[in-house]
């Protein structure tokens, strides 16, 4: 059995490295500049894997996070704030430099001692624990955190801890060897890693193309060349795929998969992506004050009903701020959030809901099935009396003081509660930073007790807290995870990996390859 | 003649200046590009820092002013959203849409006024007929929806043509096609009716009486005359033609200037769309005044004073 499956792999492995040479991709939308660091997109986010590699490395075809040796090959907790790891000998950046300990520090701390205001927004969100590095030895390096830091193996796994070049970087742009704001704005341009791909040109808003990076330290690229452009239209990715422009293309939508079942030159590959797509309210605005009328809003809505009409029963719906992928820390059993109209009418009324408008707000092309979401909500809240205006713009309003409830996305960016629900919702979050979210005195205890128990019971008991707190006095409604398809050639053998954050594009060795037919 | 041209481009350069100052007031009216660009979670204090950055927190009569300062020494600053200088942005982009506009002009005239003579000359015959009929059509159908047709004939179905991008010639053919022929059905129409007017006159009656061959009679006499309003609608069309672009560029994922402009305002990308816009209007202002330098080549009795 075992020697069958070798023969297996090693049958793919010739075919693919005889007849795969380069391999064209068609993405809706192409990144403006590429920075791992500080970029939080889900355009960005398709691309850095294949450029760029983190300390701590994991295994992506398992939803549970099992950590692997990365650019680090071990590493220990030596005491609850203080990590150390021991870097992989050899390894070189793309332009030859070797990969040092300078560049370690260099590439954490330029975050977590953000001066240029991009990084600073990171620092926030997703490292606001962290406090220095240390260097110990050209091998070694230590991550001092301030408080006990129960998550150092995903945080050094991040896409936001990709190691990045120090002497690169500082000398592109104004004086070499001066660092300067100039410079990060340069190698978002020329972006450069120690990944299996380098980037060979990068046109932003356009075209990425990589090419195999033969000094690569692991099992090599199995491309040659990849190049991928954006087609922005959805009619226009199908028929460059179909036409055999291109080999792969990104965000079809449930209802499109019917035109492409039938053809046998093509194929699809979809996942539930960790990401939730969201409404949000807005708690600070004197209108929305009444924990009972958001309450109302969010028990008015029918997910389930939303699902079955817009993604065909593909989508999933949750019961609470958790997905899968956070192992331990899954707790689908709180039942946060549900359906109950003739709740919610009760709710109306006990608040003295008067029939004023609540102003929805959606981009109009964003999210997809974004506005058609909006729409149904709509009407799921005029069934229980409430009325409402929809604001189309592309204008992010999470800020606007007047903006009442809108839609918007949670992805997972770490397997923790901590890198979704904790990036959004925590006290130091976004929603909090933008003023719609004011967590109280309790809240943020409960939430410190959460994010830095290193016992597991007690995180566990801590976030089913936090839900409880959320449900009675709500700012958020998961509406679904969306079912994200891909459409590729017959002949490509790749599929979208559970252990990934969302939309990657992972074409790493034995992750993809091209099957002779 | 020179003091003609000289007041015509003073002209086109207040109008230019009306039409930017125009765009660089509404943009900055609608919405600032930090709520476009940035990343959801800024504080106040990053907000302020990045419109630093960009230059974007001076009083706006001084942006203007530094705006003009650049534009007159050349200077057209960094797009906002891929922070490098606004002409790299261009050149990349506008070889592909100067190239779908030109071609889809030069169809649209090589095509358009031969098939308008064609239909003047057999307008008592079915054939003529049919040609109205076509061009009839060509003008009614919206150029999206012909684009989509094109793709799923040639692309979808046959397998002929590519039907993204513009990196060989054969990715020129749908486009080009696309977005010429409404101007092309147009310029049949126009053509046909201007044809109809002049071989109507005494003085081609008479061209004929003098022993002219007919050929001669209907270039000469017929055609020459009949162009005039032909290249004043011509001209005018070539607005609607820089728009028809955008449209077909996205559907083409041309990835071309038209969409640049599109993307830009809607982020509101000041410096890349201040920029495009002063391409577009210098190029079809300039257009305009080709075409009023056309009609004296055309006819002699028109003066240029």
């Amino acid at each position: 059995m075992k020697l069958h499956h070798a023969f297996a792999a090693a049958l793919l492995a010739t075919t693919s490295a005889v007849s795969a040479q380069e391999l064209k991709v068609g993405v809706q939308n192409m990144a403006p500049w590429l920075d791992p660091g500080r970029d939080f997109s889900n355009v960005g986010s398709q691309f850095y894997i294949n450029t760029f590699e983190p300390l701590v490395g994991k295994d992506h075809t398992s939803a549970a996070s099992v950590w692997q040796p990365g650019l680090a090959t071990e590493w220990k907790i030596v005491s609850p704030t203080v990590m150390e790891l021991k870097l992989r000998p050899g390894v070189t950046f793309q332009n030859g430099d070797p990969l040092t300990a300078e560049d370690v520090a260099f590439s954490l701390e330029r975050i977590i001692k953000a001066a240029f205001p991009p990084y600073t927004v990171r620092k926030r969100d997703t490292l606001p624990n962290l406090a220095a590095i240390e260097i110990v030895d050209p091998q070694t390096i230590r991550v001092i955190a301030t408080k006990p830091e129960p998550l150092f193996e995903t945080l050094m796994n991040t896409q936001q801890t990709m190691i990045v070049s120090k002497r690169y970087i500082t000398g592109l742009a104004g004086k070499p060897g001066v660092l300067a704001d100039a410079d990060y704005e340069a190698f978002a341009l020329k972006p450069m890693g120690s990944g299996p791909y380098r980037v060979s040109q990068f046109i932003p808003n356009q075209k990425l193309v990589w090419e195999r990076f033969d000094g690569y330290w692991g099992p090599k690229a199995p491309f040659a060349r990849v190049t991928v452009t954006r087609i922005p239209e959805l009619s226009g990715r199908i028929t460059a795929l179909k036409n055999g422009e291109v080999d792969l293309i990104t965000n079809v939508p449930p209802d499109q998969l019917s035109v492409l079942e039938g053809d046998k030159a093509v194929k699809v590959e979809g996942m539930v992506t960790p990401l939730f797509h969201v409404v949000i309210f807005n708690t600070q605005n004197p209108k929305m004050a009444d924990a009972r009328l958001r309450r109302a809003l969010s028990l008015a809505i029918d997910r389930k009903t939303l699902n079955e009409a817009l993604w065909q029963g593909k989508a999933v719906v949750p019961t609470s701020h958790s997905y899968p992928q956070f192992g331990a820390l899954y707790m689908p059993e709180l039942n946060t959030f549900e359906y109950n109209p003739a709740e919610a009418k009760r709710l109306l009324k006990e608040a003295g809901y008067d029939g004023f408008p609540i102003r929805f707000d959606t981009a109009a092309a964003y999210y997809t099935n974004g506005l058609l979401a909006a729409q149904a909500i709509q009407e799921m809240w005029a069934a229980v009396g409430v009325k409402s205006d929809i604001k189309v713009d592309d204008k992010w309003t999470g800020g606007d003081a007047d903006m009442m409830a809108r839609n918007w996305s949670n992805p997972m960016y770490f397997p923790d509660p901590t890198g979704s629900f904790g990036i959004m919702w925590a006290p130091t979050g976004n929603s909090a930073t933008e003023g719609r979210f004011k967590p109280t005195a309790e809240y943020t205890a409960v939430w410190e007790r959460f994010r830095y128990s290193t016992d597991l019971a007690a995180r566990k008991l801590a976030y089913s807290e936090l839900m409880t707190m959320i449900r009675n006095d709500p700012p958020v409604l998961p509406l679904y995870q969306p079912y994200e398809s891909f459409a590729m050639r017959a002949n490509i053998a790749w599929k979208p990996l559970p252990g990934h954050i969302p939309y990657v594009l992972d074409f790493r060795a034995g992750r993809i390859a091209q099957v002779a037919r | 003649m020179s003091a003609f041209l000289l007041r015509r481009v003073l002209r086109l350069l207040v109008t230019l200046w009306v039409i930017v100052s125009v765009v660089f007031l509404t943009t900055r009216l609608t919405g600032n590009p930090i709520d476009y660009l940035m990343p959801e979670g800024m504080d106040a204090e990053g907000r302020a820092a990045m419109i630093a950055y960009w230059g974007l927190d001076g009083p706006i009569v001084d942006q203007y002013l530094l705006f003009w300062r650049g534009l007159v020494q050349g200077e057209f600053g960094l797009g906002l959203m891929e922070r490098r200088p606004v002409l790299e942005i261009f050149s990349e982009r506008m070889g592909r849409s100067v190239g779908l506009l030109s071609l889809a002009l030069l169809a649209t005239v090589c095509i358009g006024v031969p098939l308008g003579v064609l239909a003047a000359i057999w307008r008592e015959r079915a054939v003529g007929g049919w040609l109205l009929l076509v061009a009839f059509l060509g003008y009614a159908i919206p150029n999206f929806v012909l684009a989509i047709l094109l793709l799923l004939l040639f692309s979808f179905t046959l397998h002929w043509l590519p039907s993204a991008g513009a990196a060989t010639p054969a990715h020129y053919v749908m486009p080009v096609a696309t977005l010429s022929a409404y101007f092309i059905a147009a310029l049949v129409r126009y053509t046909r009716n201007a044809m109809l007017d002049v071989l109507g006159q005494d003085y081609i009656r008479t061209a004929h009486a003098k022993g002219l061959a007919p050929s001669v009679v209907l270039i000469r006499h017929g055609l020459r005359n009949a162009l005039i309003p032909v290249v004043t609608v011509l001209g005018l069309q070539v607005a609607t033609l820089v728009s028809g672009a955008v449209v077909i560029e996205t559907v083409f994922a041309w990835n071309g200037m038209g969409d640049l402009l599109v993307g830009a305002t809607l982020r509101r990308d000041y410096p890349v769309l201040q920029f495009g816009v002063l391409i577009v209007a210098g190029a079809v202002v300039s257009v305009n005044m080709l075409v009023d330098l056309a009609y004296a080549a055309i006819d002699p009795r028109v003066r240029l004073a």
